[in-house]
């Protein structure tokens, strides 16, 4: 059957309860989460490690990620629940693969999917799959 | 020394972005520094100040509960440079700083009343265990707040708790950008410098 109209997430369903938690949440979605200018597909990486993923491979895989993917998700992993692994070490491997201005989206990035993934889960929501990368 | 290094904000000309700046220097929470590493992509740093604008200064839920919420986080998440910052509106609302001394021992002091113990526990919940936020949880909340005072706390909590996780990775530290004035500093961080 042909797509007529998809229904909101339950997030949005949620946020829609304060206009402007809604308006405000969406202006972010268009202009950081899905815009910008780190490459969209990375961004939703980080989100399914976010979101604790059981079909993503495991950071210590050594060949399932490339350089500039394993930096960005152990940046993910010192931001979301260990600070101490922000590194001169990484940081220096962060330097390698991006830019200042594609750190500061990636990091408020990521900083934003696992704020919103917190408080859903407190309210029992876990978004799917294809709502990660703006949950 | 940041990891990221301070976008250079003086010589910045957009009105909007400038303004947002200005009001980093002048009124603090955010201070400068944060705002200077947003800098580098302007659409964060409006997308910061719409959040903050719309979900903590403003909103539907009092501002004094978000302001205690947003240093609890600080405290249980380590963020020394958020912890660090008080919010002037806060202030104007009757919060006192000892009103932030008790904040990790929220459920057991007696400086806080149900409600404000309420919203500690749901900012708990959130960072610590948001699979644990259970019926008795629920509970508590609707018995002091609306549905829609729960959902901008809630998601407010999230904004912050995310923020500050970041920005504890970036070593960044007071009067290093635009260090006009000490507004929305605490009165431990002025001590502290006026010891140099």
């Amino acid at each position: 059957m042909t797509r007529r109209v998809d229904p909101v997430g339950a997030g949005d369903a949620i946020r829609a309860r304060v206009p402007n938690v809604l308006r405000t949440y969406r202006s972010t979605r268009a202009n950081v989460l899905e815009g910008g200018s780190v490459d969209p597909a990375l961004k939703e990486l980080c989100a399914r490690f976010l979101a604790e993923d059981e079909e993503m491979a495991g950071l210590d895989e050594t060949d399932a990620y490339d350089e500039r993917e394993r930096a960005a998700l152990d940046w993910a992993q010192a931001i979301a629940w260990d600070p101490g692994l922000a590194d001169d070490d990484l940081w220096e491997r962060l330097h390698s693969n991006f830019t200042e201005p594609e750190l500061v989206e990636l990091g408020y990035y990521i900083a934003i999917v696992h704020g919103q993934l917190h408080w859903l889960r407190t309210l029992g929501v876990h978004p799917p799959r294809e709502q990660l990368i703006a949950p | 020394m940041p990891r990221i290094s301070y976008y250079p904000v003086e010589g910045i000309e957009d009105p909007e972005l400038r303004a947002i700046l200005d009001h980093a220097a002048r009124h603090g929470t955010p201070r400068p520094e944060s705002q200077a590493i947003r800098a580098h992509v302007p659409a964060t740093l409006r997308d910061f100040w719409a959040q903050w604008e719309h979900t903590f200064r403003n909103g539907v839920c009092d501002h004094a509960i978000k302001e205690l919420c947003r240093v609890y986080v600080s405290r249980t998440v380590e963020c020394l440079y958020c912890g660090n910052q008080r919010s002037t509106g806060g202030r104007e609302q009757g919060l006192v700083e000892r009103d932030y001394d008790e904040l990790l021992e929220f459920e057991s002091s007696d400086r806080y009343d149900e409600r404000q113990k309420a919203a500690l526990a749901y900012a708990q919940a959130i960072v610590w265990s948001p699979e644990g936020a259970d019926d008795d949880l629920w509970e508590r909340l609707h018995l002091h707040f609306s549905d829609e005072e729960l959902v901008e706390l809630g998601y407010f909590v999230g904004v912050t708790f995310g923020q500050q996780s970041w920005i504890r990775t970036l070593d960044i530290g007071h009067h290093e950008v635009l260090d006009e004035s000490d507004e929305g500093l605490a009165p431990h961080e002025l001590r502290a410098r006026a010891r140099g």
